[in-house]
């Protein structure tokens, strides 16, 4: 989710359609939630024009934090594959 | 033009606490409502379809957060506080009630089986005195928010139904088991009598009917009050702590007075009730049993009323 929202500024619909089957509507609205309680992202509501109708949508993006956590995360993940690597004779 | 998602809101934010009904809730419901207006060109089969998915992610989200509630620290608090002390009450109360059955028999004779033994009929009564003392204590002085009223609701349902379960099952299994071992263990042979409390419900039922066809209606009373008392208990351990947790007194000795006070009326109530009810043919029986929790229910419902 943090390396989607790099990308870009997303809604939680948007995350899930970008996520490409990834991410499912039931649990990315309560993932973003706890995200955001761990100071991983941030959310505003969008700006709408007059005369909308329904309840105004939020905006997610990653904090500082959250990227220097996705930044670790990375580098870990690079890390492991590099050990797991099978050494060639 | 329908705008979807409009109950779900209201059930949310009745349900749900402040922050996740914000943050997770609404952006769930928001979105719903967006998709809805997107598929207003697309078949409508295939937006029917796609709708009820989306309805059913944001029904998932409003129970993952009904089911994990948001707690302020001092709520928290609060709740540990009235968990504490009505496990400390419920222990008070049980231990005499376990231990004076079994005063003036010999030592030899109280074997651990026998104090097994009365643990269930100790219980039903335990649990709602140690509740109503456990909200008097616990919330003293304290913040009596939405969210700790549904936690204490949720207790004393949980406590009503395990004190249903113990009276309807294992109540008369024990003190059969007891009777019977005490009847032996002081040099008595046989099989000792059930009374209507070591029998099941069905049992009391058809013995309150045969009682009934022979015209021992004094008898039958007496079954017949057994039963509704039995169920009658239970619904105590929401009664009484409804009517202590809408008290407005926030000093602990009042409350802690009121509580003591309230649990000794209800068994005065229940035990009094009980014995003009088997006496007296005009008393209906089934109002007798439940008249204190309808008194303290009601109690309760005034208080809340003209809170």
């Amino acid at each position: 989710m943090l390396e989607l929202l790099t990308q870009d500024e997303m809604f939680g619909l948007q995350l899930v359609e970008q996520s490409k089957g990834a991410l499912k509507r039931g649990t990315v609205y309560v993932t973003l939630g706890r995200m955001q309680e761990k100071g991983y992202v941030e959310s505003r509501t969008e700006d709408r024009h007059p005369g909308a109708i329904g309840l105004p949508r939020r905006l997610y993006r990653p904090t500082a934090y959250g990227v220097r956590v996705l930044k670790a995360w990375e580098a870990a993940e690079r890390e492991l594959r590099r050990h797991l690597k099978p050494r060639h004779a | 033009m329908m705008v979807p998602g409009r109950f779900l809101h209201r059930l949310a934010r009745l349900v749900c606490g402040s922050t996740p009904f914000e943050r997770v809730v609404e952006p769930a419901i928001a979105d719903l409502q967006i998709e809805s207006q997107r598929r207003l060109s697309e078949p409508t089969l295939r937006r029917i379809a796609a709708l009820f998915l989306s309805y059913i992610a944001v029904w998932k989200v409003i129970l993952i957060c009904a089911a994990m509630p948001e707690r302020s620290v001092e709520e928290r608090r609060a709740l540990t506080r009235t968990l504490g002390w009505t496990a400390s009450a419920t222990l008070a109360v049980a231990v005499p009630l376990i231990l004076i059955p079994l005063y003036g028999f010999p030592m030899s004779t109280l074997k651990r089986a026998f104090l097994i033994g009365l643990i269930p009929q100790a219980l039903p009564l335990a649990l709602p005195a140690g509740l109503t003392v456990g909200v008097a204590l616990g919330l003293a002085g304290r913040v009596r928010s939405g969210q700790i009223a549904k936690d204490v609701a949720v207790l004393a349902v949980v406590m009503a139904i395990l004190s249903l379960i113990i009276v309807a099952w294992w109540m008369p299994v024990a003190n059969q088991a007891f009777r019977q071992s005490l009847f032996e263990a002081t040099g008595g042979r046989g099989v000792v009598m059930r009374g209507p409390n070591e029998m099941g419900f069905s049992e009391v039922i058809r013995e309150a009917a045969v009682n009934d066809a022979l015209g021992n209606f004094r008898q039958a009373r007496v079954y017949r009050w057994s039963l509704h008392n039995r169920l009658a208990l239970p619904a105590a351990a929401v009664a009484l702590p409804a009517f202590l947790f809408l008290m407005s007194s926030t000093q602990r000795t009042v409350r802690v007075l009121i509580a003591v006070g309230a649990c000794l009326g209800y068994f005065t109530l229940m035990i009094s009730g009980g014995s003009l009810a088997a006496g007296t043919p005009g008393i209906n029986v089934a109002l007798a049993a439940w008249a204190p929790n309808l008194m303290f229910g009601g109690a309760a419902l005034l208080l809340r009323r003209f809170s």
